[in-house]
C-alpha cells in the first residue's frame, strides 16, 4: 500500500511517515494491551472432532484461561448450529468410560481449565448444519455473573 | 556346645545351595520363556471359545462365531452416540492397523459392536463405522444377542439418562456407561487377549504382534 521512491530526497519523508504513522498506531495499541491483557478470560484451541456421518453427538475441546483475580463460573455452551449443547465429563472407572453432564465449573483465578478427550468436553447436540474439518462453528460460553464468551472452534479430524 | 562349632560349615553349605538354586532357577526360566511377554495386554495363554451368537454387520448380512474365522479380529463395544470415547478409539485402531500393516503383517479384522442397539441402527453403523476405517466392521442387533457376547468377555454396559431433556423432539437422550477394553479373537472364534485403557497405539501393536505371534 505504501510506495517507497528511491529518491535519497523523499526517503527521509517517507520514513519519518511510516514512523509517525506506527506511533499513532502504536500507542493505542500498547494501551489495549496493558488494559485487557492482565483482567481477562481467555479461550484458546477450540476445535470440533469432525463428525462421521449421521453422527447426532459431537464433542468440542478448548482451553480456558481465568486471568481475572475472581473465581468465574461456567454454566453452559449453545452454538447457532446445534439443537442443544451441555458440559460433560468423561471417567474412566475401572476400565468402564462414563459420560455425564456437569451442570457448572468453577474456574479459580489463574486456573488454565482443559476440554481434552477423555477428559471434559462440550457436548453438541444434533447438528443442523455438516460438520466438516477445515469449517468453523461459533461456539458461545456462558458464565454466571459475566459476558457470553464467543468463540470460533476448528473442525478438526480427531487425533 | 557343639552346635556353634558346627554353625560355620552348616552357614556355608545353605549359602552356596542358595546361589546354586537361584543360578538353576534363573537358567531355567530364561530358556522356559522363548517367547516375550506383553507390556500392557491380558494374554490368554489358554484361549476361551466365544459363545454363539447372531449380529448383523453394517451392510446388512448376518454376522456370527462363524464370520470371525480367517483372520484375527480385535473386537471393540462403543455407540454412535459417543462422541468422545469412542471416536478416539477408532481413530486409534485404525493407526494400529495401519502399523500392524506397515510392519508388514495382514492388516487384523476391526469389529465395532454396538452397546446401543436401540438407537444405531443398521444404517446408522453403515453411516458412522466406515468413517473410521473402510475395513472396519460395525455389528448392532438385538439387545439379547448382543447379551450374550457382553455377558461372556466380561464388558460392563449400562445405560444411564442424560441430564435436561433435548429441546427438538428427540427423547432417547441417554448415554452408555461400557467397558472400552479392546478383545483380541483369534481365527477359531477363540478369546485371546485382552487390551485395557489407556490405548497406545504402539503397546497394541506390540502386544499384537506377540499375542498373535508375528513380528
Ligand atoms: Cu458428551
Amino acid at each position: 500500500m505504501t510506495t517507497i521512491s528511491l529518491s535519497p530526497a523523499s526517503l527521509k519523508s517517507e520514513y519519518r511517515r511510516l514512523f509517525s504513522r506506527a506511533g499513532a498506531w502504536g500507542f493505542p495499541l500498547l494501551l489495549l494491551c496493558a488494559c485487557t491483557q492482565p483482567e481477562a478470560v481467555t479461550i484458546s484451541d477450540a476445535w470440533i472432532r469432525e463428525a462421521p456421518p449421521g453422527a447426532m453427538r459431537l464433542a468440542a475441546y478448548l482451553v480456558i484461561e481465568n486471568k481475572l483475580s475472581s473465581t468465574i463460573t461456567l454454566t453452559g455452551v449453545s452454538s447457532e448450529s446445534f439443537a442443544t449443547a451441555q458440559i460433560h465429563q468423561t471417567t474412566m472407572d475401572d476400565g468402564v468410560a462414563r459420560m455425564r453432564m456437569i451442570d457448572e465449573l468453577a474456574i479459580e483465578p489463574g486456573q488454565l481449565q482443559s476440554f481434552n478427550p477423555g477428559g471434559m468436553h462440550l457436548m453438541l447436540i444434533n447438528p443442523k448444519v455438516n460438520v466438516v474439518a477445515g469449517d468453523t462453528i461459533v461456539l458461545v460460553l456462558h458464565f454466571a455473573k459475566q459476558a457470553d464468551l464467543t468463540v470460533d472452534a476448528q473442525i478438526k479430524v480427531g487425533q | 556346645m557343639p552346635f556353634p562349632a558346627k554353625s560355620p560349615l552348616i552357614l556355608l553349605t545353605a549359602v552356596i545351595a542358595l546361589i546354586g538354586g537361584i543360578v538353576a532357577a534363573r537358567f531355567l526360566i530364561s530358556t522356559e520363556r522363548v517367547s516375550p511377554e506383553p507390556v500392557n495386554a491380558t494374554w490368554l495363554r489358554a484361549p476361551r471359545p466365544l459363545p454363539e451368537f447372531e449380529l448383523l454387520s453394517h451392510s446388512g448380512q448376518v454376522f456370527n462365531k462363524e464370520s470371525l474365522a480367517g483372520n484375527w479380529s480385535i473386537l471393540f463395544f462403543g455407540f454412535t452416540n459417543c462422541p468422545d470415547v469412542c471416536p478416539t478409539t477408532l481413530g486409534t485402531l485404525n493407526r494400529v492397523v495401519g502399523e500392524i500393516v506397515a510392519r508388514g503383517n495382514r492388516q487384523p479384522r476391526v469389529v465395532f459392536v454396538s452397546v446401543d442397539p436401540m438407537r444405531d441402527s443398521v444404517e446408522k453403523m453403515a453411516a458412522y463405522v466406515p468413517y473410521f476405517n473402510s475395513g472396519f466392521i460395525g455389528l448392532t442387533g438385538d439387545l439379547a444377542d448382543l447379551q450374550t457376547l457382553t455377558r461372556e468377555l466380561g464388558v460392563a454396559v449400562s445405560y444411564s439418562p442424560l441430564e435436561s431433556a433435548v429441546a427438538d423432539g428427540e427423547q432417547q437422550n441417554y448415554t452408555v456407561d461400557h467397558s472400552t477394553a479392546l478383545f483380541l479373537v483369534d481365527p477359531d472364534g477363540r478369546l485371546n487377549g485382552i487390551f485395557g485403557a489407556p490405548h497406545i497405539t504402539e503397546q497394541i501393536v506390540d502386544d499384537y504382534l506377540i499375542i498373535t505371534g508375528q513380528s
